[in-house]
């Protein structure tokens, strides 16, 4: 696995939101992606997904040039994507949800559901009630094993902590260790700066549509900038 | 009985029955509004474009090989969704992105050409435009029953004092079948989820890895296939002319949608059959109450849609809670 992101530009519009930026993630690596509200996080995810068109620089999964490819061609050739917001199908039952996650002629489709539901217990339990019945940190397993039912070799999350409490946050992220453990490499866009630079191994700092810092998330944690801007204490 | 009570017995059963025409007539049209937010204005035509099509068979295929004309609403639902199919490709897909006004117009343009196509087009094989399948009972209600056309000999069951129609019949038959069988592709099958995920979220879907134009275009033909289906029925128990989508058709069909709740299949059955009373009962009141009070005989339309307007004030969302959409 290795994704490749090099000097992509994009707008919404005529309102430019990327500027030139470079990331890459190399296999079972975890990534990180921070920056405040509107950096452009959300923005690059779904630029490398294909659900908005760059407008210049190239990205390469597995070596190969994606950014011509439709969202789902892309998501099919190995990627896990969690929308910011978790975005399940409201009037879909659970499973029904997770189902959607996976290409209609897999064959081992039973036995990617049992592998998110060994990851999720609960989810099991509420299998046929309706996504939307279910709590927040509930709903974001659901979107997570839902990403998790293609067998993907990079999983994309956007802003898992939203809406949830700071314990099942944790909770939360945990499994993503656990999933990172199994050969899985992460990449994702986070708010809480804290938490993302404490689990990850590499991150991203953006502002404004652009990368301004990147390194190792431990010597992040130590730099007296982030610290200041992002960390919420003073040197 | 009186005899007055088994006539309004009698309307409201054929109220009924034509309610069942009704539901078909709009299921088609709730799968594609639900799922791609496109309201197919050209969907009444497609219907009466269907109707020609079993007409002409009747008169061309049907004394040749001895089939009944009442197949060829199969080859009615082949045929629309393939015509379904090429609209989406050669109009729709291309301005559907652009938000809710020009697809809507694209398909209203579709519509006025299909119509000059019936009524042109077919000119040639027809002396009149006034065709039905049905023979007509009382031949001063209309410049159409010629007698040509009339190569369907329909059958009645009486059943107690009330007089069936046999094609009536049939075409409630049809249409109380095929909305339950769309309810379940729609509920149990991975692509009738997936045309339900579609319509929920499209984004969502493409982030789970659903091909969400492949959706679309199962939705638009399967949709218009159902109005080919109904079409082809549709020419056995109405008469048909190249204005009657716009004229009758299509406001009925959307009154029914909207009561029924966009997306959902059961509700547009169940709008359909209400639709299909409430026109037969106000076709009642306006036949013998209204006309008391010199209001034309023809006011049973008006009264309906009093109604529908009525309701709709009660309960803007439509009668039915589940849908398609959130
Ligand atoms: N659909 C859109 N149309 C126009 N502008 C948008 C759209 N989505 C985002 N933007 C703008 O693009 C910029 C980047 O937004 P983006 O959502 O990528 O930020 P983010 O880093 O994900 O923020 P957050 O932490 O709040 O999720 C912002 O200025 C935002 O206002
Ligand atoms: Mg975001």
């Amino acid at each position: 696995m290795s994704l490749e992101v090099a000097n992509v530009s994009a707008s919404y519009g005529a309102v430019r939101a990327l500027w030139d930026v470079s990331i890459s993630v190399s296999q079972g690596q975890f990534v990180c992606l921070v920056g405040a509200n509107g950096a452009g996080k959300s923005t690059l995810l779904k630029t490398i997904v294909g659900m908005i068109p760059p407008r210049s620089g190239t990205i390469r999964f597995n070596g190969r040039g994606i950014s011509n490819l439709r969202t789902h061609s892309i998501i099919r050739m190995g990627i896990g994507f969690v929308p910011e917001g978790r975005r399940l199908f409201p009037t879909l039952s659970v499973e029904e949800n997770l189902r959607m996650g996976a290409p209609r002629a897999i064959n081992n489709l039973e036995d990617s559901l049992k592998k998110v539901y060994t990851l999720f217990p609960v989810l099991e339990e509420k299998r046929k009630q309706k996504a939307i019945a279910l709590s927040g940190g509930e709903q974001q397993m659901v979107a997570i094993g839902r990403a998790l039912m293609g067998s993907p070799r990079l999983l994309i999350l956007d802003e898992l902590s939203f809406g949830l409490a700071p314990i099942i946050f944790d909770r939360v992220l945990s499994t993503i260790l656990q999933i990172k453990q199994a050969g899985v490499s992460v990449l994702m866009a986070e708010q809480n700066a804290e938490r993302a630079l404490e689990v990850s191994d590499y991150s991203y700092v953006m502002e404004n549509g652009r990368v301004v810092k990147h390194g190792r998330s431990t010597d992040l944690i130590d730099d007296p900038l982030v610290k200041e801007a992002y960390l919420g204490m003073d040197e | 009985m009186s005899a007055s009570a088994i006539t309004v017995a009698q309307l409201l059963i054929g109220g009924i029955l034509q309610g069942g025409f009704f539901a078909l007539a709009s299921v088609g049209l709730s799968l594609i509004f639900g799922v791609q937010r496109i309201l197919n204005v050209a969907h009444g035509a497609f219907i009466v474009l269907a109707s020609f099509i079993t007409i002409q068979f009747s008169i061309l295929i049907t004394p040749v090989f001895h089939i009944d004309p009442l197949y060829s609403a199969a080859l009615d639902f082949v045929l629309m969704a393939l015509v379904g199919a090429a609209s989406y490709f050669l109009l729709i897909y291309k301005v559907e992105s652009t938000g809710f006004e020009a697809p809507l117009l694209a398909t209203f343009g579709l519509s006025v050409f299909l119509e000059y196509v019936i009524a042109n087009g077919l000119r040639f094989s027809f002396s009149s435009f006034h065709l039905t399948l049905i023979p007509v009972l009382d031949p001063s209600s209309g410049i159409g029953a010629q007698p040509q056309n009339q190569v369907y000999s329909s059958t009645s069951l009486l059943v107690g004092p009330i007089l069936l129609q046999e094609p009536q019949l049939i075409a409630f038959i049809v249409a109380i079948a095929v909305i339950p069988l769309m309810h379940l592709f729609l509920t149990r099958t991975y692509y009738g989820k997936a045309i339900r995920a579609t319509a929920q979220d499209w984004e969502a879907a493409e982030f789970s890895g659903i091909d969400v134009r492949m959706m679309r275009v199962l939705s638009f033909t399967l949709g218009s296939g159902l109005a080919g289906l109904a079409g082809g029925i549709f020419a056995f128990t109405n008469s048909v002319t190249p204005t009657t989508a716009d004229t009758s058709l299509l406001p009925i069909i959307l009154a029914v949608i909207i009561l029924g709740g966009v997306g959902s299949m059961i509700g547009t059955l169940m709008a359909g059959l209400i639709v299909g009373l409430i026109m037969s009962g106000s076709d009642v009141v306006a036949y013998y109450v209204l006309t008391q009070f010199h209001f034309p005989t023809d006011f049973g339309l008006v009264l309906t849609f009093i109604i529908f307007l009525i309701a709709l004030m009660i309960k803007p969302t439509g009668l039915f809670g589940h849908r398609l959409q959130k």
